[in-house]
């Protein structure tokens, strides 16, 4: 096993520095560059030059690559950000545990929402729960984050009336937390991480209780199953140890790759909500042409990539004992 | 279960409602307290060298008087700050809150006049090549340390510096030196004489030498400082939270007085609905730059005060003058004459805007209020664009000449709702008189790139004008190459008319060309000038004493207060 990660983990390199380098000529070959943000008859072309050659943007691209690559490979540096005028991996190391507290909250609601609701719509099948279900997971998971976001905001954050249940935007109460019981204070933090885990899990939690139903109903028509029944086992005994066992098996797999969905997903969110993660660097850095942190946020997700799919293929041998990872 | 689904599918109805439900307004008059401020400016200041004692003698009556303190100003920003170093900063964000945290020579006030600030008095020498600044000496740096001259004479030569990356640089370029003659008195000596010397001398913030002169040269723009600035103004930094917020706290040694709320917290919202929501909830106290479509829905809210004032922006399409149609002036004033530029403010900025003629805006002393104008008149237009061959010869609808539809695109920038609006209002306005306009809304950076290179045919942006009037990068020839004259406007008899106007020592005479070039402009028409807007902010109403105003909605924030049993921090 361990033979097998290093190896797939020394697979990934060069793969990753390939996304690199495309990233790093993509995003080049996009009109403008970073200064163009700074539109303003007020600012001399002289001072948009000062600052092209202040960053090393005056030098040719080849050149440029070269001390890109250089950098992260030798002093793991990912450079500067033009925009946020800090280096890069300060701005990730504000932004990433963030979004990885946001996802990994999305994520526990996804499974323990999604397997939940599936194993009842399963148990029940046909049944009016099974039909609302059903029609919900539809609408929740063909609804955009965006639009779930906004509809979440209007009804409990203030949108439709002067109060507000839960906070529209941050993730703590600036003014108020300091002056906070530990409990509040993580009450505070719970109460701002609620409604955007919830619109960036709760459409993935619809996917996964449909699996689940589906793949619960295939194993529960299983001989075995059969058999257990035989036995006069109670049906909870049943569904619980030997049927989910079985059925959460393509759950894990779809979990593992879920993983890079929740952090792309953020990036929509994060927006919406105001959360402080990779999500909003990532959009910022986009329009603004801030070449190293949108070269530094690729990286990130595309190592987000690798070890979704690495994860899932590990579980996946552990869950299931016909798998054998070679 | 038919009423569960009834009710999912109800959600997304009721969203949108609440998004675009209109309410009736209550009117203004009925309200016990004033709950619209609304400010119109017309200064009649030119060199700004002139003060307004009566604007100092309101400000110092202010610190006279004691006032409760305490409270927090919790302000929604749609975008985080670049920097906090005015060396360095870019944004309008970060440039606002250095005004809090930083002071200039001198402040501006509501008529542009200039007033006292580290300053407490200037003086030209007789031949105007020479401006001595005397300086208070109880104007202390946040660490305690006490802001020289040797401060401002730093400032200077590191703004003057191409490895600064300062990016007002050019308003320094007539400046030869600064002497620092004592601790509080500092002369800036000029290359030649010309109006602005004043504003330029005293343009962007101090800083201090003590701790900005361990940076090597090039590393301004990697300073630790960018981020955890010392200033010497009303309001010290206290901390900043990448992308989510940055708290100052009042300045208890600030020479005129310590400011009375506690606390200000710009926190960053990137989501413009999501800042009003905040707004009207409570969560956020302010918010600046409210676009006009939200206006009746806040104004119903009690704890909400509106301030209007106008904005120092306008809205204009810029014609490229290498396109064969539009190098004629004749085609471009009958598409400003096709364009109903009132119908376009009535349905986009509600009562919020007004039309605009000319390139220098009526709040600046240049302004020309008697220019040519060309109202909105389609037969008019028809007529000027069939004597240029523009007639619809195959009776399609549209004009042809030579076998050849005339049809455009118009170019926009994505993200700001208003101007998608507009070219789709444009769209069908000269649809009437038989031109096709294409509407191409790209990314910022995209756009910029395009029209740099100049590859539009038409652009639909917005300026934000300078309280310097000099219409040189935008309109003389020689910025077509390498400047903002991207519609390649070319007329050798304004470009004289400017560059004398810009030098000009006698404000009437400069007034009198700055007129005259207005009118070529607007004769012209290389752009069809819309509007300009209003700017509207909303304050919750428990802080007294505000006053917003053109040069900036802070302009006496230090003075804002709450009384002490409204306070809610």
């Amino acid at each position: 096993m361990h033979t097998y990660i290093i190896r797939r983990l020394l697979i990934a390199i060069p793969l990753l520095l390939g996304l690199l380098t495309v990233n790093f000529f993509l995003i080049h070959a996009a009109p403008g560059d970073p200064t163009d943000i700074f539109y303003n008859p007020d600012m001399d072309p002289e001072a948009r030059d000062n600052l092209r050659r202040i960053y090393g943007l005056d030098q040719p691209l080849g050149v440029q690559y070269l001390k890109y690559i250089q950098g992260v490979l030798l002093d793991f540096e990912f450079g500067y950000s033009i925009a946020k005028k800090r280096p890069v991996r300060d701005e990730i190391l504000d932004a990433l545990p963030n979004t990885i507290q946001l996802s990994f909250l999305a994520l526990l609601i996804e499974l323990t929402v999604g397997i939940a609701i599936g194993i009842l719509a399963a148990v029940r099948q046909y049944s009016t729960f099974d039909n609302l279900t059903r029609i919900s997971a539809l609408t929740f998971y063909s609804m955009p984050s965006f639009y779930l976001g906004l509809v979440l905001l209007f009804l409990f954050a203030g949108g439709i009336s002067s109060t507000h249940w839960l906070p529209a935007s941050g993730m703590i109460d600036i003014v108020r937390y300091d002056n906070m019981t530990t409990w509040g204070q993580i009450g505070n933090r719970l109460a701002h991480i609620l409604l955007p885990s919830l619109t960036l899990g709760i459409g993935a939690a619809a996917a996964i209780s449909r699996y689940m139903r589906g793949e619960l109903l295939e194993v529960i028509r299983q001989d075995y199953i059969r058999t257990a029944h035989a036995k006069g086992l109670s049906e909870r005994v049943v569904v619980f140890k030997h049927g989910l066992r079985n059925a959460l098996i393509p759950i894990i797999t779809i979990m593992g790759l879920s993983l890079p969905f929740l952090f792309s997903g953020s990036v929509i969110v994060e927006q919406v909500f105001a959360w402080p993660g990779m999500g909003r660097v990532a959009v910022d850095a986009a329009f603004q042409r801030d070449y190293s942190m949108f070269l530094a946020v690729n990286l990130i997700f595309g190592i987000m990539v690798v070890m979704g799919n690495l994860l899932a293929d590990i579980l996946y041998a552990m869950v299931d004992p016909r798998v054998r990872v070679s | 279960m038919y009423k569960v689904v009834w009710v999912i599918l109800f959600i997304p109805l009721l969203v949108i409602q609440a998004c675009t439900s209109s309410s009736t307004s209550t009117p203004i008059d009925d309200l016990s307290k004033p709950r619209l401020v609304v400010k119109e400016v017309s200064p009649d200041r030119g060199k700004s060298e002139e003060r307004n004692f009566e604007y100092e003698s309101k400000w110092d009556e202010f610190y006279a008087t004691p006032h409760d303190q305490g409270d927090s100003l919790v302000i929604g920003l749609i975008g985080d700050s670049d920097s906090l170093n005015p060396l360095t900063l870019e944004t309008k964000n970060a440039q606002d809150i250095a005004d809090l945290l930083f002071l200039s020579l001198t402040r501006i006030n509501p008529d542009y006049s200039s007033a006292p600030s580290l300053a407490q008095s200037w003086e030209f020498s007789n031949n105007h090549r020479e401006l001595t600044f005397q300086l208070r000496d109880d104007v202390r740096w946040h660490d305690g340390v006490k802001t020289t001259a040797h401060d401002v004479c730093f400032t200077l030569e590191k703004q003057q510096d191409p490895n600064t990356g300062y990016s007002n640089i050019k308003d320094k370029k007539y400046i030869k030196e600064c002497v620092v003659l004592d601790d509080y008195t500092a002369k800036f000596v000029f290359k030649q004489e010309y109006p602005y010397q004043l504003m330029d001398a005293v343009g962007g913030h101090i800083v201090p030498k003590h701790i900005l002169e361990k940076i090597p040269e090039g590393e301004m723009v990697r300073a630790d400082f960018n981020r955890s600035p010392v200033g010497n103004g009303p309001f010290r930094f206290k901390e900043w939270k990448a992308q989510q917020y940055i708290q100052l706290e009042a300045s208890q040694d600030y020479f005129a007085g310590r400011p009375s709320i506690d606390r200000i917290i710009f926190k960053v919202v990137p989501d413009q609905e999501n800042l009003v929501i905040q707004l009207r909830s409570g969560q956020i106290d302010f918010m600046e730059r409210i676009p006009p479509r939200f206006y009746e829905d806040l104004s119903q809210h009690e704890n909400l005060v509106a301030h209007v004032h106008p904005s120092r922006s306008y809205t204009y399409i810029g014609w490229n003058l290498r396109d064969p149609r539009f190098r004629k002036r004749k085609i471009r004033q009958a598409l400003t004459l096709a364009i109903n530029r009132q119908e376009i403010i009535d349905s986009l900025l509600l009562e919020f805007g007004d039309i605009c003629e000319g390139p220098i805006l009526p709040i600046l002393w240049a302004h020309n209020p008697h220019l040519p104008s060309f109202p909105y008149d389609p037969e008019t237009a028809k007529r000027y664009l069939a004597e240029e061959g523009w007639r619809d010869t195959d009776g399609d609808g549209w004009l042809d000449k030579d076998g050849q539809k005339f049809s455009f695109t118009l170019k926009t920038n994505k993200g700001n709702q208003i101007r998608e609006d507009i070219t789709i209002l444009i769209q069908d306005m000269l649809k009437e008189i038989g031109v096709e306009v294409r509407p191409n809304i790209l990314e910022w950076t995209i756009l910029v790139n395009d029209s740099t290179r100049k590859e539009f045919e038409a652009i639909l942006l917005g300026w934000s004008v300078n309280l310097k009037v000099d219409m040189t990068t935008i309109w003389h020839s020689e910025s077509i190459e390498d400047k903002f004259n991207f519609v390649s406007y070319s007329n050798l008899e304004f470009d004289r008319l400017n560059d004398t106007a810009v030098m000009e020592m006698d404000e009437e005479k400069a007034r009198q060309m700055w007129w005259q070039a207005q009118a070529m402009i607007v004769e012209d028409q290389p752009y069809t000038f819309l509007f300009t807007r209003k700017q509207i902010n909303f304050v919750h109403e428990r802080f007294q004493n505000v006053q917003m105003e053109t040069v900036g909605w802070h302009y006496n924030l230090p003075q804002w207060w709450v009384i002490k049993n409204q306070q809610h921090y």
